[in-house]
């Protein structure tokens, strides 16, 4: 009679019969799923059944992720200089909930902190060279999933110089596979915003991939914050703004006054 | 035994309610047979499914891939959590300490604790199993690579060229 599959997704590709020890493959499997991101990076170095699972198998990778939500990370970013007195950047991650330093790794010569950004679990360096690097918090390696990372440049309000407009262009970062070492090219984006849009991070979020704007400047008069809405799927600014709540900056204590005639 | 009638399914439901007043028969592989109220034998999804599938009860249920000392020590946790009821905060309490001896004691014998899995495998006893994975995860956790290819008995196939991966691996780590 043989065993039944497990019914909570314990049907794993058997790696290697002749490798298992003393436990079965798939209850090996079974006790990898209860070990954190952490713990299991360091049992690449076991055999390479194990490697080839922990690094390549989607399904023990999916099953992993289902058990394991991914932890509140923050990523904070420090330079420093080597012995040649070269300028260095440091990446730490860390655990939101405990403050522990998870992990930490030089990521080379980068620009400064303003331009990390973390989102979607995913950090974006820019560095030197503008170059773009995605990597994963958790594993600080370079991202190699199959999603892709958009990426908008704006340029920024305050360098704007009279009269001009604000152009704006995205990039799709794909991972290596996918992209095959092919450069990425920004594509601008057509028709830009008509309006003038804040690029300080207090002042834009990215939410269900739609980057929101809040509206500094031009509707200022009309005493009510607007959103700017930009579709990163389709690369469009949405027609239609969205409606703030009444002015942030307005006296505490006074109504919402009627729009100015 | 199967009447049809309404009556006879409500009086199967309040004796099963009971807990216990059904008996059934487990039979390990080396033929010695454990009587364990119907509630401890639900624990079991594999022996819960041949229950409700109207299957030999009155037979019993032979077991061939279990031998008798992992089968007691299995009961000894079905029954625990079969027969007793897990609703106030204290019970549950009970329970979890009870959990907590339970796996202390299985872990001091690797040997012992593997066969426990296994059995807790092939009967899905979800708690058990679930609790003797972490256990093994938890001795993993604090181990060398090395090491835990001792306690597996896994050998070692790495090439050189995934040694140097490695290497590489663990600089940047």
């Amino acid at each position: 009679m043989a065993p039944p599959s497990r019914a909570n997704g314990g049907d794993y590709p058997v790696v290697a019969v002749s490798n298992d020890g003393v436990l079965m493959v798939d209850l090996l499997h079974e006790v990898l799923l209860c070990l954190p991101a952490r713990p299991l990076c360091r049992l690449h170095a076991v055999c390479r059944p194990w490697r080839a699972l922990l690094s390549g198998d989607p399904v023990f990778a999916a099953a992993h992720a289902a058990r394991h939500p991914a932890p509140h990370l923050a990523v904070a970013v420090r330079g420093r200089l080597n012995s040649y007195g070269r300028e260095l950047v440091d990446v730490y991650v860390v655990d939101a909930s405990s403050g522990d330093i998870v992990k930490r790794a030089c990521a080379g010569r980068c620009d400064r902190p303003a331009e990390v950004s973390t989102h979607g679990g995913v950090a974006l360096l820019v560095d030197n060279n503008q170059l773009l690097r995605v990597l994963d918090p958790v594993t600080l390696a370079r991202i190699a999933s199959t999603g892709e990372y958009k990426v908008m440049h704006i340029t920024k309000d305050g360098e704007l110089k009279h009269g001009e407009q604000q152009a704006c262009s995205v990039l799709t970062l794909a991972c290596d596979s996918v992209n095959g070492g092919r450069l990425a090219l920004w594509r601008e984006v057509r028709p830009s915003q008509p309006y003038t849009v804040s690029t300080s991070r207090r002042f834009a979020v990215v939410v269900g991939g739609v980057a929101y704007f809040v509206l500094l400047y031009e509707y200022r008069l009309w005493r009510r914050d607007w959103i700017a809405a930009f579709d990163l799927e389709a690369e469009q600014w949405r027609p239609d703004l969205v409606g703030g709540p009444p002015e942030t900056t307005m006296t505490p204590g006074t109504s919402p006054s009627p729009l100015p005639s | 035994m199967a009447t049809g009638s309404g009556a006879a399914a409500a009086a199967a439901d309040a004796e099963e309610k009971e807990s216990g007043s059904r008996m059934i028969t487990l039979t390990s592989n080396e033929g010695k047979a454990f009587v364990v109220t119907e509630a401890s034998a639900r624990q079991s999804a594999t022996i819960r499914s041949m229950v409700d599938d109207g299957g030999c009860v009155d037979k019993g249920f032979p077991l061939p891939n279990v031998d008798s000392k992992t089968l007691a020590r299995v009961i000894q946790y079905c029954d625990e959590h079969g027969n007793k009821e897990a609703h106030t905060v204290d019970e549950r309490a009970a329970l979890a300490k009870f959990d907590k001896d339970f796996i202390a004691e299985l872990d001091a014998d690797k040997a012992f604790l593997y066969d426990v899995t296994m059995a807790a495998n092939y009967l899905h006893i979800q708690g058990l199993f679930a609790l003797t994975t972490q256990c093994i995860a938890d001795t993993i956790k604090g181990k060398t690579p090395e090491e835990i290819r001792t306690a597996f008995g896994i050998e070692y196939d790495l090439t050189a060229q995934d040694e140097e991966e490695i290497k590489e691996e663990d600089t940047h780590a």
